[in-house]
């Protein structure tokens, strides 16, 4: 007797919700830009 | 985490598409999170230091009942871990009384921008600088501004070491010394003006010079890091070497910095990585590179100074992206030159592989 679930039941499983925080790194176009407000 | 907080430097801001921005623009510090569903956006909003970490999942859950529980609580746990989200809970810190905290807000300020990794409390850094004991070893265009830099930001030990005495042609760059000073034993002067400075550390100077590998072994006894300022005597088998041998066997880190007329370059080594003469010996050799010329001003010795700096107080906090190994620096007649070079330890150094 096969363990292996019935394909329905893979269907069935659903992925698990979140998020994924991704770190901007200099390959970015957008990743960096100079401030109008530097501090002295 | 008690009461978690989205660090003010951090705030999020969501564009059109729902992408959530943590940290501004910063490279190395800011993020991005897909967040079309508005989970993260949500769950930010409620990290203002005022609910513990499950209140905030259940809100989040309330918010949105298509999450589970155990999804809403790992959307949490994956913003706690971020590095963008300080505790906001009363900061328990006996380590440092109320006017070193003062004197070092603006320290705690910036680390708790450029660290990541989640504290038991903003302070933590900070108690480590003033925990830490440094030798600085030359007080001169580097190392003068390396001795104050460390001064200047609470490191708890410091001992400076330089044999000579100030001269009117130090004065275009070394940042310790005043007219006065000439003839005055650079390591005299250095310990009356560092104290006061900052009263609050340790501070201890000698006039020595270094003149072999046996004397710096026993000049860095017993602290954590060294910061090499001095450049004599050059050479393969110069301080650099010494240096690098000494500190792999008292298995502490150190630091080393200098100027090359506009090249400004510091090396960082230590336990874990590469060591000075692994990584040396993989850059390709320069004709005619030499460390010897007089010329600098103000501006490139104060970089090389306080590059070295910043590096020692990045291996005291344990706040550095990059692990020791490596050379790093700036070119100052090319804005886009920034150097750096890494190399692996050889397979047959006896220090390092």
């Amino acid at each position: 007797m096969s363990n292996t679930p019935a394909p329905e039941a893979q269907q069935e499983r659903k992925p698990r919700k979140g998020i994924v925080v991704r770190r901007l790194d200099k390959a970015g176009p957008t990743a960096w830009a100079p401030s109008q407000g530097n501090s002295n | 985490m008690r009461l978690p907080r989205v660090k003010p430097e951090h705030a999020p801001h969501r564009s059109g598409d729902g992408t959530v921005r943590l940290g501004g623009a910063l490279y190395g510090i800011a993020s991005e999170i897909a967040d079309a569903d508005g989970w993260a956006w949500t769950a930010l909003g409620l990290m203002d230091g005022t609910r513990p970490p499950a209140e905030i999942a259940a809100e989040l859950r309330a918010c949105y009942p298509v999450l589970t529980c155990e999804e809403a609580e790992g959307i949490v746990a994956t913003l706690l871990s971020s590095g963008h989200v300080e505790d906001a809970a009363p900061e328990p810190c006996p380590e440092l009384t109320e006017r070193e905290k003062e004197r070092h807000s603006r320290t705690r300020d910036y680390f708790r921008w450029v660290d990541l990794t989640p504290r038991d409390h903003g302070w933590e850094p900070q108690v480590r600088i003033k925990n830490a004991r440094v030798v600085v070893l030359g007080l001169g265009g580097t190392g003068s501004h390396v001795a104050w830099t460390l001064a200047a930001a609470g490191v708890g030990r410091l001992h400076l070491v330089d044999p000579d005495v100030v001269e009117l042609s130090n004065l275009n760059r070394q940042i310790l010394y005043t007219e006065p000073d000439v003839g005055r034993l650079k390591a005299e002067v250095a310990l009356d003006r560092l104290r006061q400075v900052n009263s609050e550390i340790g501070i201890t100077a000698e006039a020595a010079a270094v003149d072999g590998p046996g004397r710096l072994a026993r000049l860095i006894d017993g602290f954590d890091v060294l910061a090499l300022c001095a450049d004599r005597p050059r050479g393969p088998s110069g301080i650099q070497t010494w240096a690098n041998r000494v500190c792999a066997e008292a298995g502490i880190p150190w630091v080393s910095g200098g100027y090359n007329g506009p090249l400004v370059s510091v090396g960082v080594f230590g336990p874990g990585g590469p060591c000075y003469e692994c990584v040396r010996a993989g850059i390709p050799p320069c004709p005619g590179a030499d460390y010897a010329w007089p010329g600098v001003t103000g501006a490139s010795a104060g970089l090389s100074g306080h590059l070295v700096a910043h590096d020692v107080l990045a291996l005291v906090t344990g706040v550095m992206s990059t692990p020791p190994g490596y050379f790093h620096g700036v070119m100052l007649l090319d804005p886009d030159g920034h150097v750096y070079a890494r190399y692996p330890s050889r397979p047959d150094c006896d220090i390092c592989s």
